[in-house]
């Protein structure tokens, strides 16, 4: 299993699209967003790192995402 | 909700992240962290996180007599309820299998093997009696730490001085905070901030420079950004060779060579005075121009600084001539600027005059004394300030940061002690790289230091330069107390099993001048016991449990009586805490910033400034402060009420690059792991995280040598070498190379390349600057061992 921390920069007015969209992924978690709503914290939990591959090409497609950017990675082998 | 293993690990890597690039986390995700009510345990119990100088207050969650969990303590004025992935972590390695829970003594054969408390003991006492009188008093030493508890470190501290008659007194303070300690000694008169983090909500303009505080001071950082956040008008200089996480929230960064910034800070002042943007009527009623012994007038120093112009420094430095000249008019400019610093300028062989250059900054803009207006170190563990720089336990020093050289100092404490007169001794002892290189085998009559008592403390990693020092720890007499096995106990001849922070309870003093208790919790495993329990039974086995009488096994009880001890003898100085009883420490959620000098008083926001600081008011002090002094520097050694605008020459590093050692190497923290990485990396997730060192490389120079992503190298200094795998980032400027600090794999000790020069004042080392030179050897190699030592017998090949 691996838990890993992203952060999506979020275009100008592009907030509420973003939300929409990522609450429509599975495996997607918003853990923070800055007060300027312009940054997301994500978690995003998956198999492996192919499936983690696929998630994030998911989340750039989305208009109103700038950029998505992962911050660590945690590998959890004993659950 | 009873939180799954799986929602805390999600969490906290949430946490780290969080902390690391500065977004608030969602309501929901914090809930299991602020609400007490949502994670299942029997009891919280109020604590300070046992890590880095901030000194976040927490809740330690009990369940069955075992630390299940932790939270941040919303109350705390550190860290209004947050907490890094460190702190929030720590309940993961307290019981981890490598937990030293016996007395362990070195065989004939070279094999620690179990032994009885009283054997251990009995064992220490007679040797060091026997080298006492053999060799003399000074031939045993005690080396202590930052993360001692203030009772603990006060403690032996009181048993050398003033029971021992020696002030072979060091401890790791020395390597992180000495060059902070005398440059607030040279130019503001006493140790320690005057102003507090509460300045970071009033500042106008935030100075950081020697600090990757997003990493090294997650949390300070998170205040830092939520209040750039909240008021984007604030202006943020960062000052750097490495362009961090920090600089990304910086209005301007400042880049730099190592070891140059002194021509970078003597230019700022250079362009405030010759702008006319100083202040001078501060500079003229509370400060004057000195180079510690002559005093000058402004157009003299100025003339000194002239010398530094922007455009002659931008060469010297890398640092843009336009940038300095910004940062002069912000600094000056702004209305309230704050500077904070930790060991970019404290590790350095010109840390004093690091320190001393920043304080000018303030002291002739009048940054001094006004909210958001202030000259803050930081610390780096977490009492340092409280348990190390104000109990005096240093070789130079006495409790109250007084001096031993001071015989008035040494009457003071000897009456408090109830000792003869005469029985502390007046000269100070060795300085920590004096001491470990002083150490060695009893028929060496070259080393005049037989044994050792190392308290929390890791120096056969820590130290720099280790192929200098390792030897004479293996030839000395070695008494190791710590939780885990390391580096230091691969050495030890006897190795105590020490409680943990929550297993015994304490005071731990952090960078604001905050004094925060921490109950205990649970009990320790095994055998383990408190550091001030065996303090005080060494002392009763040879003679001293008169001077010591806290022996019981109660540890709350034996900190309470050691703490009124300790705030007896620095009542009357401007570090009291004689307010803080050990009753009020218990009950306040928030802790005390001293001076504190009566019960009813709330502590002190603001140093040296009527009306805040109680020590205006205070018998000694306020007899010479003059009533319509508003602002008044009554720890000026020539009595004036001045501070010192020091007027220091330019020095660069104590090794620069040449032609055989062509780059600059820096070291430093990552956010996940802590120091020698010996708790830390227990933690399964922070080890996944960060699980070794690496060559971190600007891509210039990588392409230069024809590195790719991940090719092992070996990095050379003229002491040492690491071989470890390099990774290719644009933080660092091309020709500077950085090294974590944290892996315990011999191959990749970052402190076996470290140069041990000193500064001349602190004696503080040179950790952050030495020249390398690097060399491929091979392609990637998977080196993420996540290495600890588990084996107390394994020994260490160097
Ligand atoms: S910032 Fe420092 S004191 Fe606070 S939780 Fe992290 S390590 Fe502990």
């Amino acid at each position: 299993m691996l838990i890993t921390s992203s952060v999506i920069e979020v275009n100008d007015g592009g907030f509420a699209e973003t939300e929409r969209y990522l609450a429509g992924l599975p495996n997607v978690e918003v853990r923070g967003i800055s007060e300027d709503k312009r940054r997301i914290l994500l978690i995003i939990e998956t198999e492996d790192g192919e499936v983690l591959e696929k998630i994030s090409a998911e989340i750039g497609k989305c208009p109103g995402v700038f950029s998505l950017l992962h911050h660590s990675f945690h590998f959890d082998e004993d659950e | 909700m009873n939180m799954t293993r799986r929602e805390m690990l999600k969490l906290s890597v949430a946490a780290s992240a969080a902390a690391a690039v500065g977004i608030p986390l969602t309501a929901e995700t914090l809930t299991p962290v602020k609400n007490s009510g949502e994670i299942d345990v029997d009891r919280w119990v109020k604590g300070v996180c046992r890590f880095c100088g901030t000194g976040c207050g927490v809740y330690i969650g009990v369940k069955a007599n075992k630390v299940v969990a932790m939270k941040g303590n919303p109350e705390a004025k550190t860290n209004f309820g947050y907490l890094c992935v460190k702190g929030s972590m720590i309940h993961k390695f307290m019981y981890h299998p490598d937990r030293l829970t016996t007395p362990l003594i070195r065989n004939q054969n070279g094999k620690l093997e179990p032994a009885t408390w009283d054997k251990a003991l009995d064992l220490i006492a007679k040797k060091f009696k026997d080298y006492q009188t053999r060799f003399g008093k000074n031939s045993v030493a005690y080396y202590g730490s930052g993360q001692c508890t203030t009772e603990e470190s006060y403690t032996f501290n009181k048993l050398w001085k003033g029971g021992f008659g020696s002030n072979y007194v060091e401890g790791n303070p020395r390597l992180c905070m000495a060059s902070a300690v005398a440059g607030y000694l040279s130019s503001i008169g006493s140790d320690e901030p005057a102003g507090t983090y509460a300045d970071f909500e009033s500042t106008k303009c935030l100075f950081i420079t020697g600090s990757n505080t997003s990493e090294a001071h997650p949390i300070l950082f998170r205040r830092i950004w939520e209040r750039k956040r909240k008021d984007p008008s604030l202006k943020i200089i960062v000052c750097e060779p490495r362009k961090t996480k920090t600089s990304d929230i910086a209005d301007l960064w400042l880049p730099i060579d190592p070891g140059t910034d002194l021509a970078v800070f003597h230019s700022i002042a250079y362009e405030i005075i010759k702008n006319g943007w100083h202040d001078k009527a501060y500079i003229e009623k509370l400060a004057r121009i000195t180079d510690g012994e002559k005093t000058f007038t402004l157009d003299e120093y100025t003339k000194h600084l002239s010398q530094f112009d922007a455009d002659a420094v931008a060469k010297m430095t890398r640092c843009p001539a336009k940038s300095i000249r910004q940062a002069a008019e912000w600094f000056a400019k702004s209305g309230a600027t704050m500077s904070i610093w930790c060991m970019g300028l404290n590790q350095r062989s010109r840390g004093v005059w690091a320190n001393n250059l920043i304080h000018n900054l303030h002291l002739i803009t009048g940054n001094f004394g006004k909210p958001g207006a202030d000259s803050f170190s930081l610390t780096g563990q977490p009492n340092a300030c409280g348990g190390v720089r104000e109990t005096g336990s240093l070789s130079h020093l006495l409790p109250g940061c007084r001096l031993v050289a001071n015989p008035a100092a040494r009457a003071q404490v000897e009456k408090a002690w109830n000792i003869k007169d005469g029985t502390i001794d007046p000269k100070p002892g060795p300085d920590t790289v004096e001491m470990f290189a002083a150490l060695g085998a009893e028929n060496d009559t070259s080393k005049p230091i037989k044994a050792i008592f190392i308290c929390t403390t890791n120096p056969a990693q820590s130290m720099p330069n280790l192929p200098k020092y390792l030897p004479n720890m293996q030839a000395g007499f070695l008494v190791v107390a710590d939780i885990f096995p390391t580096r230091t106990t691969q050495f030890a001849d006897v190795v105590l099993p020490a409680a943990f922070l929550y297993e015994k309870g304490g005071v731990y003093g952090c960078s604001e001048r905050r004094s925060q208790l921490t109950e205990k919790a649970v009990n320790p495993p095994g055998q383990a016991k408190p550091d001030i329990w065996i303090a005080a039974q060494i002392a009763k086995r040879m003679g001293h449990s008169k001077l010591i009488p806290w022996n019981g096994d109660d540890s709350m009880k034996a900190n309470e009586l050691a703490w009124t001890d300790y705030i007896k003898v620095t009542k009357d100085t401007e570090k009291t805490l004689w307010g803080a009883t050990y009753k009020r420490l218990k009950e306040s959620k928030e802790g005390i910033q001293w001076p504190c000098p009566s019960e009813n008083h709330p502590g002190t926001y603001k140093r040296y400034v009527r009306g805040m600081d109680p020590v205006f008011d205070m018998p000694g002090y306020k007899e010479k402060i003059p009533a319509n002094a508003s602002q008044y520097f009554y720890v000026d050694a020539k009595g004036e009420g001045k501070a010192n605008i020091f007027m220091r020459a330019y020095a660069g590093a104590a090794e620069t690059p040449n032609a055989e050692y062509p780059f600059f190497l820096t070291t430093g923290r990552v956010v996940e792991q802590w120091h020698t990485g010996t708790m830390t990396n227990r933690v399964p997730e922070i080890a996944r995280a960060h699980p070794n060192a690496y060559l971190e490389i600007h891509p210039t120079d990588a392409s230069k040598l024809g590195l790719k992503q991940g090719d092992m190298v070996e990095v050379t200094s003229r002491r040492g070498k690491n071989t470890l795998p390099v990774r290719i980032v644009e933080v660092a400027l091309p020709g500077v190379l950085f090294i974590p600090m944290h892996d315990q794999k011999k191959e990749r000790m970052v402190n076996f390349i470290c140069n041990d020069a000193v500064d001349g004042a602190s004696k503080e080392p040179e950790y952050k600057i030495a020249a390398v030179k690097i060399t491929r050897i091979g392609g990637p190699m998977d080196v993420a061992e996540q290495y600890n030592i588990s084996d107390v017998n394994e020994k260490f090949v160097f």
